[in-house]
């Protein structure tokens, strides 16, 4: 430990803001990945703007990396420090500094949770709409590295589309402001830069986010399918009767056994597949689209629509779903869950070949999806303690990812690059693409200060691979619902 | 036909390299007004070669076009699916020439300007639709982010940062847009509402979480279309949805009017700007401000002789001869920000059409203008001067 350094930040930060003890570090040498973790010199949590310029500030004189750390719930290892990095946590900076009824925006600090915006939002009758899994845990400035999603972001956008403005300090300790609160700001657009870009380019010190009506009612329908297809082609049909659901969630057969034997939702366990599709807004507005969603539903092969009567049932419709990595953790040692983007018209496709992998490499994957924007989230179930089970297993989510590609998609639609996926990026993006990512972080951070050997894999590491491994079920934040 | 626009591309780009010359891409140039002037002497690199809708799937809520299209030839084709592209682009018209109607602006000018018309304060922006882009860059490289897919977080939003760049950072060659189902029900009231009480009632209306997807209002005529200090609101959604909106506005209000089928001339007037508001020539010191500012903003803020609201208040046009320097430190004070839309091209070369940039995101604009144009070729100085 660097005696001159320790000196330099206790000149500013109290005793309880900075932490080297090897205990108290260890937590913040992973987030919610677990398979990777790295070991911080120090980890330092500022309590104001001002005590992050002078980190910043001390770290890029001394040329320490810099990892900014949320509440550590990513599920991509974009947290894990690098050896000798400064983790700087920003789970002091927690307040909601404003919020605006008449312009509808709040601001945040970024280490705010997600849903607390929402509850303080409620009185205004306004919310906060985008609604990640782990919302009553993550922070919003998590949430804007990784350009958060969750089940209604089909109908309300990703985080990109709910924050106006991001205020930040650049590698030099300068304060950078990224949009405006008005609709639109001149220049490039910066914002939509820094919006996922996993603590690469600046660290975040206030957000202002924009915050909707508050639908007043909402239901859930939950459909049956006889087949995987079917359910498949009923997410497209949908769309195109001109419906945009609030949520439109899929499971195939074996994750809605999984689920109905873990929570007792009533799920149909005859169906190959079921959809929970959710209209919310005024009622008369929910009334309408509900029968709109259940004929469209019925004409693309439902042979059973339940619609939820009220709010404790459509909690109840949702509870199966939410559940269904703990329902997975139960059905097997280990669990890998895959994070990848299609089309929705490949959703059929790519379960067909799922299913064949499974014969291929003798290993079983159930399904969940959000179906309305194609992000799947394959659980392959495999135990460990065979040998080459865990290779078969990466191998096999290697070639979902691959096939995600090869279908128009992405890599990855909510969970990010991080460590995770860096060899996958190889398969996503040309060298020239991959080496313009390169320069544009450098445009912003030219000494690689920001949580260097993210996202971006430099040329060894074309070849490393990693997803998320879960074994017996211990996972990291199990209390948090996970999608 | 597009094959050879990429190499025929490719070597004007490298023609103005080895020339160390500016060179400015245009389609209609439709958009020719917008940003400060073009630097002469200057190459021309023309994108309505490079036309055509390349796959188009409703149930995908996605379409792939080149960036020469026509905005009405791929408007045409997405409400035949009864879709469209929500934040509404403005298609300006270049030509009284009957042949050359369709001439009122290509899919590459609309992401490059990133304008948007009424729907923007409803349905987001021009950037919020674009998913992906194909871009050719400052040394001929062609580069594709983003994709077909809404939820995509694999590397930085390269294809967003090209929203409203005007070209600076590269030629979009193809793009991939969120197409929108369009709306059910849709109808227009139109309100009485001086200027005094403007604030007031736009506050009720957003209070109220009316489904607001345009909003209007002028203190002066508009040929016939429509009348001074009248708030005209837009209404879109389920039919259940719009007719509550009714409802509730014949409880509050006395003098209102539900519009017939001219509401959409006037809508699509309000986009395309052929209002003579827009269309008269801006002389002398006078300046016609596009002002972005944040919702609840002082209607007062900066007046002037002719004056329209729109997007709830938050966008205003305003003609003013006030000092260019004092309207932006009034604007930026209120959190927005002013461009200078039309004027003359004095004007605009001593202030620059757009507000100026804090240090910090200079410093980013200079570097990311060399990532992608490291001889500083395309556009030059289109944005802002220092570029």
């Amino acid at each position: 430990m660097d005696k001159n350094l320790l000196q330099a930040l206790k000149a500013f930060l109290k005793i309880d803001q900075i932490i080297t003890d090897k205990s108290s570090i260890q937590v913040y040498q992973r987030d919610g990945l677990s398979g990777y973790s790295g070991i911080p010199c120090m980890v330092l949590l500022p309590e104001s703007e001002d005590d992050i310029i002078k980190i910043v500030k001390i770290c890029n004189k001394n040329n320490i990396p810099v990892v900014t750390r949320g509440a550590g719930t990513g599920l991509s290892g974009g947290a894990v420090p690098t050896e000798g990095s400064i983790v700087l946590s920003t789970s002091r900076l927690n307040k909601i500094l404003k919020v605006n009824p008449e312009q509808r925006t709040a601001i945040v600090q970024p280490g705010v949770r997600n849903i607390a915006i929402s509850e303080r939002a409620k009185e205004f009758n306004l919310f906060y709409a985008p609604d990640p899994s782990s919302q009553i845990a993550c922070s919003i400035g998590g949430n804007v590295a990784e350009n958060s999603g969750g089940v209604h972001c089909l109908k309300y956008g990703l985080t990109l589309h709910n924050v106006v403005n991001v205020r930040a300090i650049d590698c030099e300790g300068n304060v950078i402001n990224l949009g405006l609160e008005s609709f639109d700001f001149p220049g490039f657009d910066l914002l939509s830069l820094i919006v996922g870009s996993e603590g690469m380019l600046a660290v975040i010190t206030e957000i202002t986010v924009r915050l909707l009506p508050r639908p007043c009612s909402a239901k859930v329908i939950m459909a049956s399918f006889n087949e995987v297809e079917d359910a498949a082609n009923a997410v497209a049909g949908i769309i195109s009767e001109g419906i945009v659901p609030a949520g439109l969630e899929m499971m195939d057969g074996g994750m809605v056994q999984a689920v109905e034997d873990f929570v007792h939702a009533g799920y149909d366990t005859e169906a190959a597949a079921i959809l929970l599709c959710e209209s919310d807004g005024t009622p008369e507005e929910v009334d309408e689209e509900i029968d709109l969603m259940v004929g469209a539903l019925k004409k693309f092969g439902a042979t059973k629509c339940l619609v939820s009567a009220d709010d404790h049932q459509r909690d109840l419709f949702w509870s199966g779903r939410k559940n269904a990595f703990p329902a997975s953790g139960r059905l097997s040692p280990d669990y890998y869950c895959i994070d990848g983007t299609i089309p929705r018209k490949k959703v059929g496709t790519i379960l067909r070949e799922i299913e064949r992998m499974e014969g291929f490499y003798n290993l079983r994957c159930i399904n969940v999806f959000h179906a309305g924007d194609g992000n799947l989230h394959p659980l392959i179930l495999f135990d460990s303690s065979k040998p080459g089970e865990f290779e078969k297993t990466e191998n096999f989510g290697e070639e979902i990812l691959d096939l995600c590609v090869k279908f128009g998609g992405t890599i990855t639609g909510e969970h990010g690059v991080g460590l995770e996926k860096l060899g996958s990026m190889c398969v996503q993006f040309t060298e020239d693409e991959r080496n313009t990512f390169s320069a544009v972080k450098f445009a912003f951070d030219e000494n690689n200060l920001f949580n260097p050997g993210k996202v971006i894999p430099v040329l060894s590491r074309c070849v490393e691979k990693g997803r998320k491994h879960v074994h017996k079920d211990n996972r990291e934040f199990k209390e948090i619902p996970s999608f | 036909m597009a094959n050879s626009f990429i190499s025929d591309s490719r070597q004007l780009i490298e023609e103005a390299r080895n020339q160390r010359s500016n060179l400015v891409i245009t389609g209609h140039n439709s958009k020719k007004f917008y940003g400060n002037p073009d630097i002469n002497p200057h190459l021309q690199l023309n994108t309505t070669t490079n036309e055509g809708i390349i796959d188009y799937d409703p149930s995908e809520l996605v379409v792939r076009v080149r960036s020469g299209t026509s905005i009405i030839k791929l408007e045409k084709e997405l409400v035949a699916r009864n879709q469209f592209l929500n934040f509404e682009p403005p298609r300006f018209k270049t030509t009284t020439k009957p042949e050359l109607e369709n001439r009122v602006g290509t899919v590459g000018g609309m992401i490059a300007s990133g304008l948007s018309g009424p729907g923007r304060f409803f349905y987001g922006g021009c950037r919020e639709s674009v998913l992906g882009l194909t871009i050719m860059d400052g040394t001929g490289k062609l580069l594709r982010f983003g994709g077909s897919v809404i939820k995509n977080v694999a590397g930085y939003d390269v294809s967003r940062l090209n929203v409203g760049a005007l070209g600076c950072l590269g030629l979009i060659t193809e793009a991939f847009l969120r197409t929108y189902p369009q709306p059910v029900s849709e109808k227009t009231v139109e309100l009485a509402v001086p200027r005094k009480e403007l604030s007031e009632i736009i506050k009720f209306c957003y209070m109220e979480q009316l489904p607001i997807s345009g909003s209007f209002w002028a203190n002066l005529e508009m040929e016939e279309l429509s009348k001074k200090e009248r708030l005209y609101i837009r209404l879109s959604g389920k039919e259940a949805l719009t007719s509550l909106a009714v409802k509730k506005i014949s409880e509050n209000f006395k003098n209102y009017t539900v519009m017939g089928n001219y509401a959409k001339s006037l809508w699509n007037s309000i986009r395309d700007q052929n209002l003579k508001f827009f269309t008269d020539k801006i002389s002398g010191n006078e300046i016609l401000w596009r002002i972005s500012v944040p919702l609840a903003t002082d209607i007062n803020l900066v007046l002037g002789e002719d004056m329209i609201f729109e997007w709830m208040g938050a966008l205003r046009w305003v003609k003013s001869k006030e000092s260019p320097l004092l309207v932006r430190e009034k604007v930026a004070r209120a959190g927005g920000h002013a461009t200078i839309y039309h004027a003359s091209q004095s004007i605009k070369e001593k202030y620059g059409s757009f507000s100026q940039l804090g240090d910090a995101s200079r410093r980013v604009h200079l570097n990311l203008k060399k990532v992608f144009d490291p001889q500083n070729i395309f556009n030059k100085g289109r944005l802002y001067h220092f570029m």
